[in-house]
């Protein structure tokens, strides 16, 4: 059959200062599919998008809707056509309910222009319910889960009448179960005529949901493939460039001593958690999205307070009372929130590194510039960091630049303990792989290491061990040799059966 | 631990300063009734004074004053409640802070507390208006000291105490219509134009300068009557004026603020000063031989002035039966300050 | 290659200094007292109280603080000098109780802010109230005279530059260098940038926050001294406001109130700038009252800027 291509983009190009972000780009995208948008991280997706979704207006090219060449003036104009865009970053605004969200901009208003809030509530709920979601339209933005506001916005973009949806790593912050559901909509709104394009780095589930795809790199279009026709590896060369080799390291066996032993830990989001980490071994958590992972790993840095239990680092207990406490007895943690909790955007790499070794640099109150520099530039050269210099903004480096500076401040110190939450959620393949080596070799050097991650493949090839948790506690454990994703599933669902 | 000696440190700093500040190393006040009332006093809040002897009935005075940042209004303040309490009356004080609304609110209060009569230092020529209202439907008598309601906001139960701006301005023109040499300029400080005080006392100046046709105010710039502000606007000055003939001000702060900033440029010599109020610095710069004239406001005799009005409300006279009391200026030089400290 | 970002990145580089000279060049057109050297040194002079007070804000708004109290805390300060130099007659005793005066000010703000977590705008301007009334209560309204043995201070002279002047730069020197060589400087521009992450690196943000008021309050308290030392008394009634011209000067210097972006440096700039205007409606002979509308639209404009030239970075991908 025919399809019709509702939106093409010819022939796309667009500079900025320095730098050609897109080069000649095509995308062609038919109706009622989904379609891939692949590439590292600074190859221009973004760019894209943003062309596309009315956001940059200034560009090279031309833009066809149902064949019809097309300018848009704003996102607003977009929007009307029916181009709506999900973004990674999700910011609503916390104190608007859902109902309110949905319809921002184009609420229901009576006679004299006041809004009718009732009508706006009710119609979310019914529109809820046909989609089977059971969230009460009146709640805050503010009290959902990542997950819950990211479907929150592709409703929206329903509701507008959108005819493409792009989705830019709408999975990132979904669990599995959110995710299969996410994929039912997608396909739901496929037999109505919607176009998705969707934006990912997880190729399992761009090969799940998606019809074809178009990898860019560099800011330069390499291609367009129809995913039944070429395998994951041939995709990752094209977007890489070169030929890949197993994405995950090979793991050396750890040590006998325990570095982190943890006993009868309490929070608020689990209780009765012992376990140790031996010296150069990697324990993964897996679990479901609030299961309690964050949360443990969060008191055993010090940044929620421990209702009770301990944790010994090398068989001597130590008290963490803050984050001070937790970094001065070798225990370091890479937050899953990189952005809040991992480095400051609006200083330097220099900075961000000094920042917990203040001091180490410091003497008399004043920093050792010199010796700051030389050692920052040092475990960046260790860590591959891409940037101009050591006086770049953290803020304005890619994701996975980023996630190595917040490790360059650790890495730096003599830590026993890593935590890492998340470490490589939006970050692309190939700063992917650089992490996985590093986090092997700090692990054959000796450290203890604690992985927790929702990307089960990522968890399972990494850990010697893997521990489920289950509503804050543990539902299983295995390890490396037997851990497989299905094994893992089924203990979550058997643990949360048991509540 | 580290942490609470820290802490217990600061808190006995704390106390430190404030068992300085209570063992009055500052300033002292007139007389030691008012003196602790004056502790008391917050923006805004209102205070009782101590009560003499109970009599029964007791006449009940309420006094909004118009800002405590002025050394005047304190003055007065402090003189009145002295006098009021001599003669067993007791006076509920509350300070406007310069906002004509707040000290409507205050006369508000002062009703609802059934006070024997209204008082205040009225902020503003038609914003008080309201307070003459309200004291007027309430049958109580309303007092304004120094400052004036327009047309007495149509009260006849309505008494002016004061001494009449203008008549300040007055006297400074017309010292300065005998003194000044020929030609002079003057350079002219004034206060809050919006403020009813201001166009006044200029009248006055202008008037008492009137038969020196000779005579220029080649500048006037509005230093908010405060002694920073004289400072700096005499600094400047300086820069576009060679010679200095004359500076007066419109209050007493900055008219002193005007003198450091030529005493500091080392262009004092024979400048004529002229300032406005008497207050205590004033009367000892002029002592000093450095301020060479001020107007001085007789807050002792208004005080007096109002106390005997009061007496007269008390005894069961009609309000609109008592006339206003003119409280003259004094004008205070070199020669007769002694009389005044 | 757009001259819309190029604008945009110039002036947050040079823009102050491009205002600072158009400023400079238009007033010495518009009146030509205004060249004199006596008078440009008078403009140091006068900038100078405020400029110690808004080396504190600056401190404290690029760490994402703010202290509304600093004007009235100076002239609390300053009359408390002012008291001691004349029962005591010791200078350095004077200067000594100022600057305490004023930390112990800060103390109290920083102890609000960080234990009953109040919004620094709270808790500053609660404090405003608090030295209003102490300050009322200490001196009775009226001033305290017989400062003479400070005269120096307010009036002396180093070589042909006056000593407030001096005070003034050494103050402005050693914040810069604090806020740009120290510990406790990455401190001010990490918290202000990033407070989670800040205290997720192991700094003990509270603690921080105290000293930042604690170092701004004392600056308070020397700017007190120093107004004394220019009024030749402790007066009550001056320096209500001197918080709101010190932080426009460092806003219109280029600090953010979002936090985390600002230097002294360009906060001197400011406070020249805001400065010479005075000076120059001074000289014209303009109301003070003008002069509080212009510095009303300075402080609008600085900041419709400083949000323009932030947003004006279209990210690349």
């Amino acid at each position: 059959m025919e399809k019709k291509a509702v939106v093409e983009l010819k022939d796309i190009s667009k500079s900025f200062p320095g730098v050609r972000a897109l080069d000649h780009v095509n995308l062609k995208i038919y109706e009622g599919t989904v379609h891939a948008l692949l590439g590292e991280n600074g190859a221009g997706k973004s760019t894209l998008m943003k062309i596309l979704s009315g956001m940059y207006t200034e560009y090279e090219g031309k833009i066809l809707f149902d064949g019809q060449e097309i300018k848009f003036r704003s996102e607003k104009d977009a929007l009307e056509k029916g181009i709506a865009i999900v973004p990674q970053e999700l910011n609503p605004i916390p104190e608007l309910t859902i109902a309110e969200n949905i319809f921002l901009g184009r609420e229901m208003t009576n006679g004299l222009g006041l809004i009718r809030y009732r009508k706006q509530y009710e119609a979310t709920q019914t529109y809820m319910k046909k989609l089977g979601l059971d969230y009460d339209a009146g709640m805050k933005m503010s009290q959902l889960s990542v997950a819950q506001k990211q479907m929150v916005e592709i409703i929206k973009a329903i509701t507008r009448n959108a005819r493409v949806i792009i989705m830019d790593e709408p999975t990132s912050a979904l669990t599995g179960a959110e995710t299969e559901y996410l994929f039912e909509q997608i396909e739901a709104l496929k037999k109505t005529g919607i176009s998705i394009v969707f934006i990912s780095h997880k190729l399992d589930e761009v090969y799940r949901i998606c019809d074809e795809a178009t990898v860019l790199r560099d800011g330069q279009w390499i291609g367009n493939v129809n995913l039944a026709d070429v395998d994951e590896d041939t995709l990752i060369s094209m977007m890489v460039g070169r030929s890949v080799q197993e994405i995950y390291p090979p793991l050396f066996p750890h040590k006998k001593e325990v570095v982190l032993e943890v006993e009868g830990l309490k929070g608020d989001r689990f209780s009765d958690i012992s376990f140790s980490i031996r010296a150069g071994e990697i324990l993964g958590f897996s679990g479901m999205m609030g299961s309690g992972r964050s949360e443990i790993a969060r008191s055993i840095f010090g940044m929620d307070r421990l209702k009770s239990g301990t944790v010994s680092i090398n068989g001597k207990q130590v008290m963490i009372r803050d984050t001070h406490s937790a970094i001065k007895n070798g225990i370091a943690m890479i937050s899953e929130d990189r952005a809040i909790y991992g480095f400051v955007g609006l200083q330097s790499i220099r900075s961000n590194i000094a920042l917990p070794n203040c001091d180490r640099f410091s003497n008399k109150g004043f920093i050792k510039t010199g010796e700051l520099e030389k050692e920052s530039a040092d475990i960046c050269n260790v860590l591959h960091v891409k940037a101009p210099d050591l006086v770049t903004k953290v803020g304005t480096l890619s994701g996975g630049n980023q996630q190595k500076v917040v490790l360059a401040k650790w890495l730096i110190r003599n830590i026993k303990v890593l935590i890492l939450d998340e470490p490589t959620r939006g970050i692309d393949v190939g700063a992917k792989q650089e992490i996985y080596k590093l986090i092997a070799d700090l692990a054959k050097e000796g450290m203890a290491i604690l992985l927790i991650s929702s990307e089960l493949p990522e968890v399972l090839a990494m850990s010697h061990r893997v521990k489920v948790l289950v509503n804050g506690s543990f539902a299983g454990e295995f390890m490396h040799e037997e851990a497989t994703s299905d094994k893992v599933m089924k203990a979550i669902v058997e643990g949360g059966s048991k509540v | 631990m580290k942490k609470k000696c820290y802490k217990m440190a600061a808190l006995g700093l704390a106390m430190g300063m404030l068992a300085l500040t209570l063992t009055g190393c500052g300033k002292a006040a007139p007389e030691s009734n008012s003196e602790s009332n004056a502790k008391q006093e917050a923006d805004g809040k209102q205070e009782e004074s101590a009560p003499a002897q109970e009599t029964g009935e007791e006449f009940v005075i309420g006094f909004s004053n118009m800002n405590d940042i002025y050394p005047y209004c304190i003055k007065f303040r402090d003189y009145l409640v002295e006098f009021a309490e001599a003669e067993g009356m007791k006076v509920l004080i509350a300070d406007a802070a310069g906002d004509a609304a707040a000290q409507n609110g205050q006369v508000d209060n002062f009703i609802l507390q059934g006070v024997d009569v209204v008082t205040a230092i009225t902020i503003d020529l038609d914003a008080s208006i309201p307070a003459v209202n309200a004291a007027e439907n309430a049958g109580l008598p309303f007092i304004s000291y120094l400052t004036n309601v327009r047309d007495n906001g149509g009260y006849d139960g309505y008494i002016y105490i004061g001494s009449e701006n203008y008549e300040a301005g007055l006297l400074q023109g017309q010292y300065l219509a005998e003194v000044l040499p020929e030609n002079a300029q003057i350079l002219y400080q004034t206060g809050n134009p919006n403020d009813s005080q201001y166009s006044a006392r200029k009248q006055g100046l202008l008037d008492g300068l009137a038969e020196r046709p000779d005579v220029t105010i080649a500048a006037e710039v509005a230093t908010m009557n405060q002694k920073d502000q004289g400072i700096t606007v005499m600094e400047d000055w300086m820069q576009v004026y060679e010679k200095i003939d004359c500076v007066v001000a419109q209050n007493d702060d900055s008219i002193l603020g005007a003198i450091e900033a030529m005493k500091a440029a080392g262009r004092f010599e024979d400048v004529i000063t002229v300032g406005l109020d008497g207050s205590d610095d004033a009367l000892v710069s002029i002592e000093a031989g450095e301020l060479t004239m001020s107007v001085l406001q007789d807050a002792k005799g208004q005080a007096q002035a109002a106390v005997a009005i009061f007496k007269q409300l008390r005894d069961g006279a009609d309000a609109a039966s008592i006339e206003d009391a003119n409280v003259p200026f004094q004008t205070i030089t070199k020669d007769n300050v002694g009389d005044y400290k | 290659m757009k001259p819309k970002i190029n604008v945009a990145k110039i002036y947050r580089k040079y823009g102050i200094m491009l205002i600072f000279i158009t400023l400079f060049a238009v007033s010495s057109l518009i009146n030509k007292n205004f060249l004199k050297p006596q008078n440009l040194m008078n403009i140091l002079k006068q900038i100078s109280v405020v400029t110690i007070i808004a080396c504190g804000e600056t401190l404290l708004i690029v760490a994402g603080l703010i202290d509304l109290s600093a004007g009235l805390t100076c002239t609390l300060a300053s009359c408390f000098a002012a008291g001691v130099l004349v029962s005591t007659g010791n200078v350095f005793l004077s200067i000594i109780t100022g600057v305490i005066t004023g930390m112990v000010v800060g103390w109290c703000n920083g102890f609000l802010i960080t234990h009953f977590k109040l919004q620094a705008f709270i808790a500053t301007l609660a404090m405003t109230n608090v030295a209003k009334g102490i300050t009322q209560v200490y001196t009775g309204g009226t001033a305290i005279n017989g400062v003479d043995k400070i005269r120096w201070l307010g009036q002396g002279y180093i070589g042909i530059v006056p000593v407030p002047v001096v005070l003034m730069l050494i103050c402005v020197a050693a914040v810069f260098v604090l806020m740009k060589y120290t510990k406790l400087g990455l401190y001010v521009y990490a918290i202000g940038g990033n407070e989670k992450a800040t205290s997720a690196s192991g700094v003990n943000v509270k603690r921080m926050k105290r000293v930042f008021f604690c170092i701004s309050g004392a600056l308070v308290g020397l700017a007190g001294v120093l107004l004394m030392a220019r009024m030749m008394s402790g007066q009550p009634s001056v320096g209500d406001g001197y918080e709101f011209d010190a932080i426009t000067a460092a806003v219109v210097g280029g600090t953010s109130f979002t936090g985390g972006i600002g230097t002294v440096g360009g906060m001197l700039i400011g406070s020249i700038i805001v400065g010479m205007i005075n000076n120059v409606l001074n000289l014209l002979n303009v109301s003070t009252q003008y002069q509080l509308i212009v510095k009303g639209l300075l402080i609008a404009g600085a900041v419709i800027l400083d949000v323009k030239t932030k947003e004006g970075k279209e990210a690349d991908s």
